[in-house]
């Protein structure tokens, strides 16, 4: 997979414009929280990616199929659907439901698994760290978080995913 | 006012229904996944043992089947215990390569199967205008692939043996071949017998690949006498404008032209084309993705509406012999060494998958013909020679890269 669509997949997978407009009134601390624990969420996929897939006898193209179907469904929602009320009050530091299930969902787990087992760990690792630094930096705020830029991020999901589709089908 | 506790409990409750809905997606993506997108890959377990068994088992299951005349039992249904109809010479040429394949790799049972087919070949060439090919009597056309697939198999056993008794056939067959050859590299598949002419435009799906194998083999038996000139045009063509001219897209799956192209990687000094890459990637590709497709199948119902039934073993065979071919020349070529990993697992896959559909003494039922079942690959109860020839060729190609690659 091209290193480009890998880390578009799973900046696109975080959907960031939307995650930051639910986290707009959370406390900076909490924001903070959130992101550094989908950073180690992501390195922990992706160290574990590779063995997972063997051990479910799954090969890294099969499952980037699956990965870029799950991509390309969620991107068409995130295109129609824009989430504009605040999140329940936080327990565990902003764990619950902030980092899950709010940010961790099954997109982003899937995409940095299919990501990881193709182009390995720090692709995946990088973009995730360029979305948890867009979320904790509350000064992004009214920049991203609008709903035009989530349509423009579900767009692109929506080619990444189907990009993922193709990629993955004609892969050895 | 609530009290303190109250509203930590509410709003635990609150994050904890979200949790809860959470795990619930999170359920309904992972299983829907793996239930109908990133189904169990069955490779088996395609060890040199297991590979060597299956080879053998494969091989006598062509003994035990032979005829008198060096022919074999074509095709035979389990269900009514009884053989069908029928003989293809294309399909007897591929056998008895497969046979000599499976002899210069050590099974020294293959050896004297081999020479009663090509003995049975001997006597079905037919005499044209300065050449001979493989065709049965009374043939109103003479395809060009069986004179590939025997010429084949006439290469592998000068190779083995050292012995030029059949050089002369060699090169009246490839004169045969040459001659259906054009100057852009497009290989006619007939010849008719009426108007002692090629019958225009007759491509071949296979015969164009076939042809092309043979060829290669020739240049590598006869390096002096120009075959590999023709090879390299067909080469060239497959390559490069075949896919647009026989519309074949996205690409026409060819393990015969994987072997061809194999083949050209161990000639001396031969480098692959950077322009045939692309094809090279593509035709990877496509054969990866069926295997990957076709190890999840296992007859269960459930696997049966999502998948699909198992396919015949010829159609097994193939996608293994492409494979490992392919792995060949990505071992012979940098450029492409990034595929070799993954192809060597795919052509495992495929091997494994194949040594666990083999018909073994643990299968066979007292209804049974043992001699027609044993070591053999059934679809819808019935199996054909080639689905022995194609799976045998794929195992022994897996166990030479496995060799090359240890």
């Amino acid at each position: 997979m091209n290193w480009i669509v890998a880390a578009l997949a799973v900046f696109t997978a975080v959907d960031v414009p939307q995650r930051i407009r639910q986290l707009r009134a959370v406390p900076p601390r909490e924001r903070v929280v959130v992101a550094a624990g989908l950073v180690a969420a992501a390195l922990a996929l992706a160290a574990v990616a590779t063995p997972l897939l063997d051990g479910l006898d799954i090969s890294s193209p099969n499952l980037e199929i699956g990965a870029g179907v799950v991509l390309a469904l969620y991107s068409v929602l995130a295109i129609a659907r824009w989430d504009d009320t605040a999140p329940p009050p936080s327990v565990a530091g902003g764990v619950a439901p902030l980092l899950f299930p709010i940010v961790l969902t099954p997109a982003v787990g899937v995409v940095v698994l299919a990501v990881s087992a193709r182009n390995g760990l720090l692709v995946p690792v990088i973009a995730a760290v360029v979305a948890a630094v867009l979320i904790a930096w509350s000064g992004a705020d009214n920049a991203i978080g609008r709903r035009p830029l989530r349509m423009l991020s579900g767009a692109i999901g929506v080619v990444v995913g189907i990009a993922m589709v193709v990629d993955g089908a004609f892969a050895v | 006012m609530r009290p303190k506790l109250t509203r930590r409990r509410s709003r635990r409750r609150t994050a904890i229904a979200l949790v809860g809905r959470g795990v619930l997606m999170w359920g309904l993506v992972l299983g829907g996944l793996r239930a109908f997108v990133v189904q169990a890959e069955q490779c088996g377990e395609s060890t040199p043992e297991s590979l060597s068994g299956a080879s053998t088992a494969a091989v006598g299951w062509f003994a035990t089947n032979q005829n008198a005349d060096g022919t074999w039992l074509y095709r035979y249904d389990r269900d009514v215990e009884a053989p069908v109809e029928g003989y293809n010479i294309t399909r007897h040429a591929g056998v008895t390569m497969s046979l000599e394949q499976a002899a210069s790799a050590g099974f020294d049972a293959a050896d004297a199967v081999s020479e009663r087919g090509i003995g049975w070949a001997l006597d079905n060439l037919f005499d044209g205008p300065g050449w001979r090919a493989l065709a049965l009597p009374d043939s109103a056309e003479i395809g060009s692939g069986a004179s590939g697939l025997f010429t084949a198999a006439l290469v592998y056993r000068r190779e083995r043996t050292g012995d030029n008794e059949y050089d002369a056939v060699m090169h009246d067959l490839g004169a045969f071949m040459t001659s259906l050859v054009n100057d852009r590299g497009q290989v006619l598949g007939q010849w008719n017998t009426a108007t002692e002419a090629p019958v225009p435009e007759s491509f071949s799906k296979y015969y164009t690949g076939e042809v092309f194998w043979a060829l290669a083999l020739l240049h590598r038996a006869f390096p002096d006498d120009g075959y590999g000139a023709v090879a390299e045009r067909i080469a060239h063509y497959i390559a490069t404008e075949r896919t647009e001219v026989e519309m074949f897209e996205p690409d026409l799956p060819d393990h015969w032209a994987a072997y061809g192209f194999a083949v050209m990687t161990t000639w001396p000094g031969y480098e692959l084309p950077a322009e045939y890459d692309y094809y090279v990637r593509r035709q990877a590709g496509i054969q990866g993705m069926q295997i990957r497709y076709e190890s999840q199948r296992t007859n269960s119902t459930f696997s049966y509406v999502t998948r699909g039934r198992q396919t015949l073993g010829a159609g097994l065979g193939t996608v293994g012999e492409a494979l490992s071919q392919w792995t060949i020349v990505a071992l012979a070529t940098p450029r492409l060494g990034d595929l070799v990993a993954p192809l060597t697992d795919r052509a495992r896959c495929a091997a494994g998958a194949a040594i666990d559909r083999q018909v073994g003494p643990d299968d066979v039922a007292d209804a049974d013909d043992v001699d027609a079942v044993l070591g053999a690959w059934f679809q819808f109860d019935v199996t054909q020679m080639d689905d022995q020839q194609h799976i045998l060729s794929a195992l022994l190609g897996t166990m030479a890269i496995l060799e090359d690659r240890s």
